[in-house]
């Protein structure tokens, strides 16, 4: 990837870290485990959670940019830390893997909000029938 | 798209589901490849894009390209990857759905 590149990609995902903050938009669960699909008009986006036999201990953070019918247009991959040094761009390779880092644990949970918000509904509707037979 | 043609799709969707239900991950995978090719082509054709949303084919046709990598990384044993194939047999089944809308719209073009 080159400079302008990493720059616009910087900027997409901190666009969709605050849509997905406020909810404006919707990551769903896929056929894999630790996957999170958004999918827009012009295409989707994909954040997942791999483990690979070398980071058993730290399982890295992928970011897909697909095109309108589910093909790779770009991807963007956690480094592991002891390789920091031997990227060009350490400081931009740094905040990227922040950034995905970030953006995964807001899909999770946005992916999760619906069943949370259904569990907090039940249990306080059990509430408030225990503190009625009070 | 003729509706011979939406036929063999709905007969290679079937083929794709009983592969799943018997966890031959290799043979899905390459009729689920077959299927998106097909998918591609239906949805260049003047009838398809009458009959049926950009969005919903586009949406579909997203859910079973990731389905496809997903089961890609299963078989090639690169990560510690597990997949529900039930939620991918679900998927499949909203493919055979759209399919069957669009041969009833197509048949009922043809009585008007």
């Amino acid at each position: 990837m080159n400079a302008t590149t990493d720059k616009y990609i910087i900027e997409l995902i901190e666009k969709l870290i605050s849509k997905t903050d406020i909810n404006e938009v919707k990551w769903e669960a896929t056929s894999r485990n630790n996957q999170f699909l958004l999918k827009i008009n012009s295409g989707a986006f994909i954040i997942e959670k791999n483990t690979y036999p070398a980071s058993r201990d730290k399982p890295l953070i992928s970011f897909k940019i697909l095109d309108e019918i589910g093909d790779e247009i770009e991807r963007i991959e956690q480094t592991l830390p002891l390789l920091y040094d031997l990227k060009k761009d350490s400081q931009t390779t740094k905040e990227l893997d922040n950034l995905i880092n970030k953006l995964y644990v807001k899909a999770e949970a946005n992916v999760h909000k619906p069943i949370n918000d259904s569990l907090k509904k039940i249990l306080n509707e059990l509430d408030i029938f225990s503190n009625s037979k009070k | 798209m003729l509706l011979s043609d939406s036929s063999h799709v709905s007969h290679l969707i079937a083929e794709i589901q009983g592969y799943l239900r018997e966890e031959k991950l290799e043979l899905a995978h390459l009729r689920m490849k077959d299927l998106k090719r097909h998918l591609i082509s239906f949805k260049q054709t003047e009838r398809f894009k009458k009959n049926i949303s950009v969005q919903k084919i586009n949406s579909n046709l997203t859910n079973l390209s990731t389905h496809i990598n997903n089961i890609s990384v299963v078989i090639s044993k690169t990560s510690d990857t597990q997949i529900d194939l039930q939620t991918i047999n679900q998927d499949i089944e909203l493919l055979l759905e759209l399919i069957i809308e669009f041969e009833q719209k197509t048949k009922n073009e043809k009585l008007k």
